[in-house]
Protein backbone atom coordinates (compact mmCIF):
# COMPACT_ATOMS: atom_id res chain seq x y z
CA UNK A 1 0.00 0.00 0.00
CA UNK A 2 1.16 3.65 -0.65
CA UNK A 3 2.66 5.19 2.43
CA UNK A 4 1.17 8.78 1.75
CA UNK A 5 -2.50 6.41 1.86
CA UNK A 6 -1.59 4.66 4.81
CA UNK A 7 -0.31 8.17 6.49
CA UNK A 8 -3.76 9.40 5.51
CA UNK A 9 -5.43 6.09 7.54
CA UNK A 10 -3.23 6.80 9.96
CA UNK A 11 -4.35 10.40 10.26
CA UNK A 12 -8.13 9.22 10.06
CA UNK A 13 -7.59 6.80 12.87
CA UNK A 14 -5.98 9.10 15.13
CA UNK A 15 -8.81 11.88 14.52
CA UNK A 16 -11.33 9.28 15.29
CA UNK A 17 -9.44 8.39 18.79
CA UNK A 18 -10.38 11.76 20.94
CA UNK A 19 -7.95 12.24 23.53
CA UNK A 20 -9.63 11.67 26.87
CA UNK A 21 -10.14 14.26 29.75
CA UNK A 22 -10.29 12.32 32.47
CA UNK A 23 -8.91 13.92 35.45
CA UNK A 24 -7.73 11.96 37.87
CA UNK A 25 -9.60 12.49 41.29
CA UNK A 26 -8.67 15.56 43.49
CA UNK A 27 -6.07 16.33 41.13
CA UNK A 28 -6.10 20.45 41.65
CA UNK A 29 -5.51 19.31 45.50
CA UNK A 30 -2.20 18.01 44.34
CA UNK A 31 -1.27 20.84 41.98
CA UNK A 32 -2.42 23.82 44.82
CA UNK A 33 0.11 21.55 47.39
CA UNK A 34 3.07 21.71 45.17
CA UNK A 35 2.44 25.91 44.33
CA UNK A 36 4.87 28.92 46.08
CA UNK A 37 3.98 31.71 47.38
CA UNK A 38 0.96 33.79 45.57
CA UNK A 39 1.94 35.14 42.21
CA UNK A 40 1.73 39.09 42.19
CA UNK A 41 1.39 41.46 39.47
CA UNK A 42 4.75 41.76 37.09
CA UNK A 43 5.11 45.05 37.14
CA UNK A 44 8.67 44.68 35.62
CA UNK A 45 7.16 42.54 32.28
CA UNK A 46 4.72 45.31 31.93
CA UNK A 47 6.82 48.29 31.49
CA UNK A 48 9.26 46.12 29.28
CA UNK A 49 5.89 45.54 27.59
CA UNK A 50 4.52 49.22 27.29
CA UNK A 51 8.22 50.88 26.03
CA UNK A 52 9.03 48.46 23.95
CA UNK A 53 6.88 50.00 21.17
CA UNK A 54 7.69 53.67 21.66
CA UNK A 55 11.38 52.70 21.41
CA UNK A 56 10.52 50.57 18.26
CA UNK A 57 8.68 53.96 16.60
CA UNK A 58 11.64 55.70 17.86
CA UNK A 59 14.27 53.99 16.20
CA UNK A 60 12.32 54.12 12.80
CA UNK A 61 12.21 57.82 12.78
CA UNK A 62 16.24 58.06 13.95
CA UNK A 63 16.69 55.52 10.90
CA UNK A 64 14.20 57.39 8.21
CA UNK A 65 16.17 60.66 9.47
CA UNK A 66 19.44 59.01 8.71
CA UNK A 67 18.56 58.06 5.14
CA UNK A 68 16.82 61.18 4.50
CA UNK A 69 20.15 63.38 6.23
CA UNK A 70 22.33 60.99 3.28
CA UNK A 71 19.86 61.37 0.27
CA UNK A 72 19.15 65.07 0.34
CA UNK A 73 21.26 67.18 -1.90
CA UNK A 74 23.67 69.09 0.38
CA UNK A 75 23.49 72.97 -0.09
CA UNK A 76 25.73 74.85 -3.08
CA UNK A 77 29.03 75.90 -1.47
CA UNK A 78 30.97 79.00 -2.86
CA UNK A 79 34.48 79.36 -2.97
CA UNK A 80 33.99 82.38 -1.14
CA UNK A 81 33.07 80.89 1.85
CA UNK A 82 36.78 80.77 3.59
CA UNK A 83 37.67 84.15 3.45
CA UNK A 84 34.35 85.13 5.07
CA UNK A 85 35.03 83.01 8.09
CA UNK A 86 38.81 84.05 7.95
CA UNK A 87 37.44 87.79 8.17
CA UNK A 88 34.50 87.10 10.94
CA UNK A 89 37.02 85.28 13.55
CA UNK A 90 39.59 88.30 12.73
CA UNK A 91 37.41 90.58 12.97
CA UNK A 92 37.90 91.22 16.72
CA UNK A 93 41.55 91.46 16.70
CA UNK A 94 41.19 93.81 13.48
CA UNK A 95 39.46 96.55 15.88
CA UNK A 96 41.61 96.98 18.34
CA UNK A 97 43.87 98.28 15.56
CA UNK A 98 47.62 97.69 15.11
CA UNK A 99 50.14 97.08 17.82
CA UNK A 100 52.29 99.61 18.81
CA UNK B 1 -23.29 32.57 39.70
CA UNK B 2 -19.89 31.36 38.25
CA UNK B 3 -16.95 34.20 38.30
CA UNK B 4 -15.36 34.77 35.22
CA UNK B 5 -11.54 34.07 34.19
CA UNK B 6 -10.80 37.68 34.94
CA UNK B 7 -12.28 37.80 38.32
CA UNK B 8 -10.38 34.74 39.23
CA UNK B 9 -7.42 35.98 38.15
CA UNK B 10 -7.35 39.29 40.05
CA UNK B 11 -8.61 37.14 42.88
CA UNK B 12 -5.73 34.33 42.56
CA UNK B 13 -3.30 38.27 41.97
CA UNK B 14 -4.59 39.37 45.25
CA UNK B 15 -3.64 36.41 47.15
CA UNK B 16 -6.77 33.78 46.61
CA UNK B 17 -5.34 30.69 45.69
CA UNK B 18 -9.00 29.33 46.29
CA UNK B 19 -9.39 31.06 42.74
CA UNK B 20 -7.06 29.35 40.93
CA UNK B 21 -7.59 26.27 42.06
CA UNK B 22 -11.35 27.26 40.48
CA UNK B 23 -9.12 28.06 37.04
CA UNK B 24 -8.14 24.33 37.60
CA UNK B 25 -10.89 23.06 37.72
CA UNK B 26 -12.24 24.58 34.93
CA UNK B 27 -9.36 24.24 32.37
CA UNK B 28 -7.85 21.07 33.21
CA UNK B 29 -9.54 18.44 31.31
CA UNK B 30 -8.23 19.92 28.28
CA UNK B 31 -4.84 20.38 29.31
CA UNK B 32 -5.24 16.62 30.12
CA UNK B 33 -6.62 15.88 26.62
CA UNK B 34 -4.01 18.00 25.27
CA UNK B 35 -1.20 16.26 26.89
CA UNK B 36 -2.13 13.09 26.75
CA UNK B 37 -2.11 13.50 22.47
CA UNK B 38 2.22 13.83 23.44
CA UNK B 39 2.21 11.76 26.25
CA UNK B 40 1.51 7.70 27.21
CA UNK B 41 2.45 7.15 30.73
CA UNK B 42 -0.38 8.49 33.39
CA UNK B 43 2.69 9.16 35.37
CA UNK B 44 4.29 11.80 32.64
CA UNK B 45 0.96 13.03 31.97
CA UNK B 46 0.26 13.95 35.39
CA UNK B 47 3.95 15.48 35.52
CA UNK B 48 3.14 17.61 32.61
CA UNK B 49 -0.07 18.91 33.32
CA UNK B 50 1.28 19.51 36.81
CA UNK B 51 4.32 21.92 35.35
CA UNK B 52 1.99 23.35 33.14
CA UNK B 53 -0.31 25.05 35.46
CA UNK B 54 3.03 25.37 38.18
CA UNK B 55 4.27 28.19 34.97
CA UNK B 56 0.60 29.36 34.69
CA UNK B 57 1.10 30.15 38.55
CA UNK B 58 4.30 31.59 38.49
CA UNK B 59 3.44 33.85 35.35
CA UNK B 60 0.07 35.05 35.86
CA UNK B 61 1.45 38.29 37.11
CA UNK B 62 2.67 38.90 33.14
CA UNK B 63 -0.86 37.88 31.93
CA UNK B 64 -2.26 41.18 30.34
CA UNK B 65 -5.97 39.94 29.35
CA UNK B 66 -4.86 40.93 25.77
CA UNK B 67 -6.30 37.19 24.59
CA UNK B 68 -8.56 35.12 26.13
CA UNK B 69 -7.03 33.46 29.58
CA UNK B 70 -7.77 29.99 27.48
CA UNK B 71 -5.32 30.75 24.77
CA UNK B 72 -2.44 32.04 26.94
CA UNK B 73 -3.02 28.42 29.01
CA UNK B 74 -2.86 26.32 25.78
CA UNK B 75 -0.14 28.25 24.21
CA UNK B 76 2.03 27.25 27.30
CA UNK B 77 0.69 24.18 27.11
CA UNK B 78 1.81 22.90 23.81
CA UNK B 79 5.28 25.02 24.69
CA UNK B 80 5.59 22.35 27.87
CA UNK B 81 4.64 19.63 25.66
CA UNK B 82 7.11 20.28 23.20
CA UNK B 83 10.16 20.95 25.58
CA UNK B 84 8.79 17.38 27.30
CA UNK B 85 9.11 16.18 23.92
CA UNK B 86 12.33 17.34 23.16
CA UNK B 87 14.04 15.75 26.21
CA UNK B 88 12.28 12.52 25.76
CA UNK B 89 13.47 12.03 21.91
CA UNK B 90 15.90 9.84 22.30
CA UNK B 91 13.73 7.67 23.26
CA UNK B 92 11.70 7.03 20.20
CA UNK B 93 13.99 4.28 18.14
CA UNK B 94 12.78 1.49 21.22
CA UNK B 95 9.37 1.40 20.15
CA UNK B 96 9.75 0.12 16.31
CA UNK B 97 9.39 -2.92 16.53
CA UNK B 98 6.06 -2.07 19.37
CA UNK B 99 3.91 -1.95 16.16
CA UNK B 100 2.58 -5.79 15.60
CA UNK B 101 1.75 -7.08 11.58
CA UNK B 102 -1.75 -7.69 12.87
CA UNK B 103 -2.32 -3.68 13.61
CA UNK B 104 -0.97 -2.62 10.70
CA UNK B 105 -2.85 -5.24 8.62
CA UNK B 106 -5.96 -3.86 10.68
CA UNK B 107 -4.86 -0.08 9.09
CA UNK B 108 -4.74 -1.66 5.64
CA UNK B 109 -7.88 -3.01 5.89
CA UNK B 110 -9.82 -0.51 7.62
CA UNK B 111 -12.25 1.75 5.62
CA UNK B 112 -12.37 4.15 7.94
CA UNK B 113 -15.66 3.78 9.92
CA UNK B 114 -16.33 3.33 13.51
CA UNK B 115 -14.44 1.45 15.57
CA UNK B 116 -16.16 -2.19 15.88
CA UNK B 117 -14.97 -3.09 20.03
CA UNK B 118 -13.02 -1.10 22.11
CA UNK B 119 -10.02 -3.91 21.49
CA UNK B 120 -10.64 -2.73 18.03
CA UNK B 121 -10.01 1.23 18.84
CA UNK B 122 -7.33 0.07 21.57
CA UNK B 123 -5.67 -1.52 18.85
CA UNK B 124 -5.74 1.90 16.64
CA UNK B 125 -4.67 4.54 19.90
CA UNK B 126 -1.14 1.73 20.18
CA UNK B 127 -0.51 2.11 16.54
CA UNK B 128 -1.60 5.50 16.34
CA UNK B 129 0.65 6.12 19.41
CA UNK B 130 3.87 3.93 18.02
CA UNK B 131 3.72 5.47 14.39
CA UNK B 132 3.53 9.49 16.45
CA UNK B 133 6.73 8.26 18.78
CA UNK B 134 8.92 8.29 15.53
CA UNK B 135 8.79 11.55 14.45
CA UNK B 136 10.99 14.40 15.53
CA UNK B 137 9.39 16.55 18.11
CA UNK B 138 8.78 18.97 15.71
CA UNK B 139 7.16 16.67 13.20
CA UNK B 140 5.06 15.38 16.27
CA UNK B 141 3.77 18.49 17.17
CA UNK B 142 2.94 19.77 13.37
CA UNK B 143 1.32 16.67 12.57
CA UNK B 144 -0.82 16.84 15.89
CA UNK B 145 -2.06 20.05 15.32
CA UNK B 146 -2.28 20.27 11.89
CA UNK B 147 -3.82 17.01 11.21
CA UNK B 148 -4.99 15.40 14.00
CA UNK B 149 -6.65 18.50 15.89
CA UNK B 150 -7.16 20.07 12.78
CA UNK B 151 -5.96 23.51 13.58
CA UNK B 152 -5.13 26.46 11.04
CA UNK B 153 -1.37 27.13 10.42
CA UNK B 154 -2.03 30.58 11.71
CA UNK B 155 -3.17 28.95 15.18
CA UNK B 156 -0.22 27.08 15.45
CA UNK B 157 2.01 29.56 14.61
CA UNK B 158 0.49 31.48 18.01
CA UNK B 159 0.55 28.32 20.13
CA UNK B 160 4.44 27.42 18.81
CA UNK B 161 5.73 31.27 18.69
CA UNK B 162 6.79 29.86 15.49
CA UNK B 163 6.54 31.91 11.99
CA UNK B 164 3.82 31.10 9.43
CA UNK B 165 6.15 30.07 6.77
CA UNK B 166 8.44 28.44 9.20
CA UNK B 167 5.26 26.16 10.17
CA UNK B 168 4.70 25.65 6.84
CA UNK B 169 7.89 24.30 6.20
CA UNK B 170 8.15 21.70 9.19
CA UNK B 171 4.52 20.90 8.28
CA UNK B 172 5.77 19.75 4.67
CA UNK B 173 8.94 18.18 6.74
CA UNK B 174 6.48 16.21 8.95
CA UNK B 175 4.50 14.59 6.48
CA UNK B 176 7.63 12.99 4.56
CA UNK B 177 8.83 12.01 7.98
CA UNK B 178 5.58 10.33 8.66
CA UNK B 179 5.70 8.63 5.30
CA UNK B 180 9.26 7.36 5.76
CA UNK B 181 8.22 6.18 9.45
CA UNK B 182 5.40 4.64 7.78
CA UNK B 183 7.36 2.74 4.94
CA UNK B 184 9.74 1.71 7.53
CA UNK B 185 6.58 -0.71 9.13
CA UNK B 186 5.37 -1.88 5.96
CA UNK B 187 9.05 -2.98 5.51
CA UNK B 188 9.42 -4.61 8.37
CA UNK B 189 5.95 -6.28 8.03
CA UNK B 190 6.81 -8.02 4.93
CA UNK B 191 10.83 -9.02 5.94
Amino acid sequence: MNSEHLRQKLIAAARALPASEAVPYRFEKRIMAGLGASPRPDFTAWLIRALVKPTLICLGIMALTSVWTFVQPLPPTTDNDAPEIENAIWAPLDSLGDPV
Amino acid sequence: MELSDSDLIAATLKGDQSSYEALIGKYQPRIFATVRRYARRPDEVEDIVQEIFTKAWQKLGSYRAEAPFEHWLMRLAVRTCYDFLRAHQRNREANLSDIGIEELDWLEKWDGGAFESTEQASAARELVQSALEQLSPSARLIITLLEIEERSVKEIAQLTGWSVPLVKVRAFRARAEMRKVLEKFAKQKYL
